[in-house]
């Protein structure tokens, strides 16, 4: 079949090292300069994205300044400080409004790891709905929400309860700017000392709170069982439009950082995701089922070249495979690093 | 739930693997026809064969709502394309104008305008589960807001009707539009409720779930009181008598269809029409058990108690088993001609209940299994005993099978959760009761016990 409207080619050995290649740049394209956020409509980002992304920065600031602010104010009242402390809690309120007026204050990589959270979000909103083929049957969350397994049990929960992304861990980043704003307002250079104390107390024991993987990955993990069912779990995740669980399952069975393969499934070209299913050696309709639901959710997408692709993949060896998304397991710094110097993608 | 649109049958159509049209329903041919198709070539609807091409390419089930012109009407459907043996069906439904229909993409945009000023929103997926609560509800409203996610919807929401039977929520999900209006009270605490939701509808018209929102009622707003515990008063009486003749139409037509009455059939369209029955027949099924959990809840459920021949009612269990036994391979030994056993309760009851057991045994038969029924006597006390071959129950689960609602293995399909529940309350008003012996792998024996007729 004819290769369609992409410059693809349906070549097996060029496609391997097209895939490879795109796959590294899709990891590196995905963190935008902090300017594009507060810049005019006239940018990439359309003007849904740009409020949702938004609406979670701030629903981010708002919950990690409640978290630090509660932290700081319990020493502060360990410290027989109480109208100090309760001063700390009474400014969580205001920490959003204070840094969203320093645009400087904005760590690009928060703000890259943010944007690409959104659009996955957004993406898995616009996934076709799908009812379920047994009506008597709780959906897979619902269901594993009550497995026997306690780890599977409480991760399914905690992805119920924050999958829409209504809470999350603090980023790393956000803490020193939200302990600043919090301390803004103190001129007493006697309460600055006390403040300054509990504050950077409270962001040591915050940053040591958020050690743990995110529910999706958890959940993976935990239902890493039997490779048989692999394919089942993600077309029935998919068809619950729970795309951070596809990408979770997806990116435990590679191996792979959730964050390269969630940036796979962002990025429209499909090369490097069609070449990263098939070194799972997932069965065609899996493809096709993923292929069609990210077209159907994103019009933008080629379905014609994703079909295109799984044909052509599908006759490339599990071992090719496998190398030409070797690349996407290195580590960030060394991928950018060696994409800059313009080495050798592997495949 | 039913992917039937409350007024039209979606309409079917075979094409070959060309993607050619082999033979179509009528309403189905009659807009191909318009459209400038025929039987033996493409489908003459655009947005249509483009469906068909999508599906022959990918080689899986793929379906659309799509916006049709026919004649000088805009039409809105739902269009569905699957691999069928070796050649395509092509399912469309939810006949109507543009703008007459719910808007599938509206859906997102209602939900969050409804939930505006709402005390706290919850999601429900397509079999009525929950999967999603705000946090912050469980701990103002006094409930474990973790612990409800993944359960039944009722299990959290004990609906109570809006003083002339109506339930907003189940009206809904039948017309597929949003509801309000839903009282409700909550397990354990008691508190009231007032719900509201919108349907989400997959492109092939069925139901998927619910977004919804919760609102504080002040205690004595609404008028009906709910029922402390069990089902609300009447609710299955009610929903029986809803569903009871659009299911027995159902169930009817598609017998007929079926049996090919009216003609031959193409054989697809035959055992459609089966498929159609039986889950019209399940339906009912688990309507009935929910009236049936009403009846027993009852505090003044009272039982008829007579003589009867518990060996006659016991073969006449088996025989109403034996078509679903012989499809599953499994073989049921039951009590000879000659054998009698006289004891105290309701005929139709102690029908039910052995149909019951007698049923769950043959469904966790493996093929070639055998069911053994026999009957014993045991001083006072009149058995029946019910032992399969099956994988056994441990003793952990022992317990929980009998209670409402509650699934060995949830995932397993069919059935409501109430058969075991149901029957021993029912042998328990009659003066016996249900007992079971099982150990995983050495397969299950259940027993009736009911009093011995002097």
């Amino acid at each position: 079949m004819a290769a369609r409207s992409t410059q693809i080619d349906p070549d097996p050995a060029a496609l391997l090292s097209h895939a490879a290649a795109r796959g590294m740049r899709a990891q590196v394209r995905a963190a935008p300069p902090v300017a594009v956020l507060f810049a005019p409509p006239s940018d990439p980002l359309d003007d849904r994205t740009r409020a949702a992304l938004c609406d979670r920065l701030e629903r981010l600031v708002r919950t990690s300044a409640d978290r630090l602010a509660e932290l700081a104010a319990a020493r502060l009242d360990a410290a027989a400080e109480p109208a100090l402390a309760a001063r700390v809690r009474g400014e969580a309120g205001q920490v959003w409004d204070r840094l969203a007026a320093v645009p400087t204050l904005w760590d690009e990589t928060l703000l890259a790891e943010l944007l690409a959270e959104t659009r996955l979000a957004l993406l898995a909103a616009a996934l076709p709905v799908r009812a379920p083929f047994n009506p008597d049957q709780p959906s897979l969350l619902a269901r594993l929400a009550h497995s026997d397994d306690a780890m599977i049990a409480e991760a399914a929960k905690l992805l119920l309860l924050h999958g829409s992304g209504a809470e999350f861990a603090t980023l790393q980043q956000l803490c020193w700017p939200i302990a600043a704003a919090l301390r803004q307002n103190a001129t007493d250079p006697e309460e600055i000392a006390l403040l300054d104390r509990a504050l950077i107390s409270a962001v040591e024991q915050l940053r040591g709170q958020d050690n743990e993987a995110p529910a999706a990955a958890r959940l993976a993990r935990a239902l890493r069982r039997d490779v048989a069912t692999l394919p089942e779990l993600i077309e029935q995740a998919l068809a619950d439009r729970r795309l951070e669980l596809v990408v979770a399952l997806i990116a435990d069975a590679g191996g792979l950082g959730p964050r390269a393969v969630r940036d796979l499934v962002l990025e429209r070209d499909p090369a490097p995701l069609c070449m990263l299913l098939r070194a799972l050696d997932l069965p065609r309709e899996t493809l096709a089922r993923i292929g069609f639901a990210l077209c159907e959710a994103d019009p933008a997408r080629d379905l014609d070249a994703f079909a295109d692709l799984i044909d052509t993949v599908a006759a490339v060896p599990l071992q090719a495979a496998w190398r030409a998304v070797a690349a996407m397991a290195l580590p960030a710094g060394y991928r950018t690093a060696l994409l800059a110097l313009g080495a050798e993608a592997g495949a | 739930m039913s992917s039937f649109d409350r007024y039209h049958q979606p309409a079917s159509a075979m094409l070959d693997a060309e993607g050619r049209l082999r033979h179509a329903e009528p309403r189905l041919a009659g807009l191909n026809a318009r459209a400038g198709g025929e039987p033996g070539q493409p489908i003459a609807v655009p947005a249509m064969a483009e469906l068909v091409r999508i599906s022959r390419r990918l080689g899986i089930d793929v379906a659309r709502r799509i916006l049709v012109a026919d004649g000088e009407d805009d039409v809105e459907l739902w269009v569905q394309v699957e691999p069928d043996g070796d050649g395509l069906r092509l399912t469309v439904g939810a006949w109507g104008l543009a703008g007459e229909g719910e808007g599938a993409h509206d859906d997102a945009d209602a939900a969050e305008l409804l939930a505006l000023d709402a005390d706290w929103r919850w999601e429900a997926d397509g079999g009525l589960h929950l999967t999603y609560v705000s946090p912050a509800a469980g701990s103002r409203f006094g409930f474990d807001a973790t612990d409800v996610l993944g359960r039944p919807l009722t299990w959290l929401f004990q609906l109570t009707d809006d003083g002339e039977g109506g339930f907003p929520m189940l009206g809904a999900m039948a017309s597929q539009q949003p509801f309000e209006g839903q009282y409700a009270t909550l397990r354990d605490t008691g508190r009231t409720v007032l719900l509201s939701g919108v349907p989400r509808t997959d492109a092939g018209g069925r139901f998927a779930g619910f977004n919804g929102a919760a609102h504080a009622v002040e205690p004595d707003a609404p008028e009906t009181q709910p029922e402390p515990q069990g089902l609300p008063q009447n609710f299955g009486k009610r929903l029986r008598e809803a569903l009871r003749h659009p299911l027995d139409q159902i169930v009817a037509h598609a017998d007929s269809i079926s049996a090919q009455a009216d003609g031959a059939l193409l054989q697809d369209y035959a055992d459609y029409a089966g498929d159609i029955a039986s889950a019209g027949r399940h339906l009912m099924g688990l309507v009935n058990d929910l009236e049936d959990v009403q009846a027993v809840e009852d505090p003044d459920f009272a039982i008829a108690v007579e003589s009867l021949d518990l060996a006659d009612v016991t073969r006449r269990a088996a025989g109403l088993l034996a078509v679903r036994a012989e499809r599953a391979g499994v073989t049921i030994d039951r009590p000879g001609a000659h054998e009698t056993l006289a004891a105290r309760g309701e005929f139709r009851r102690a029908l039910q209940i052995l149909v019951n057991l007698i049923g769950n045994a043959v469904r966790y038969s493996p093929p070639g299994a055998t069911v053994w029924v026999r009957l014993e006597r045991e001083g006072q006390i009149a058995c029946v005993i019910v032992a399969d071959q099956g994988k056994g129950i441990a003793p952990e689960d022992q317990a929980r099978i009998f209670e409402k609602f509650e699934r060995v293995d949830p995932s397993e399909q069919g059935g409501s959760g109430l058969g075991l529940y149901i029957a021993r309350r029912l042998a328990r008003a009659m003066g016996g009761d249900i007992v079971v012996d099982s150990a995983l792998g050495e397969g299950a024996r259940f027993v009736l016990t009911l009093p011995l007729e002097e």
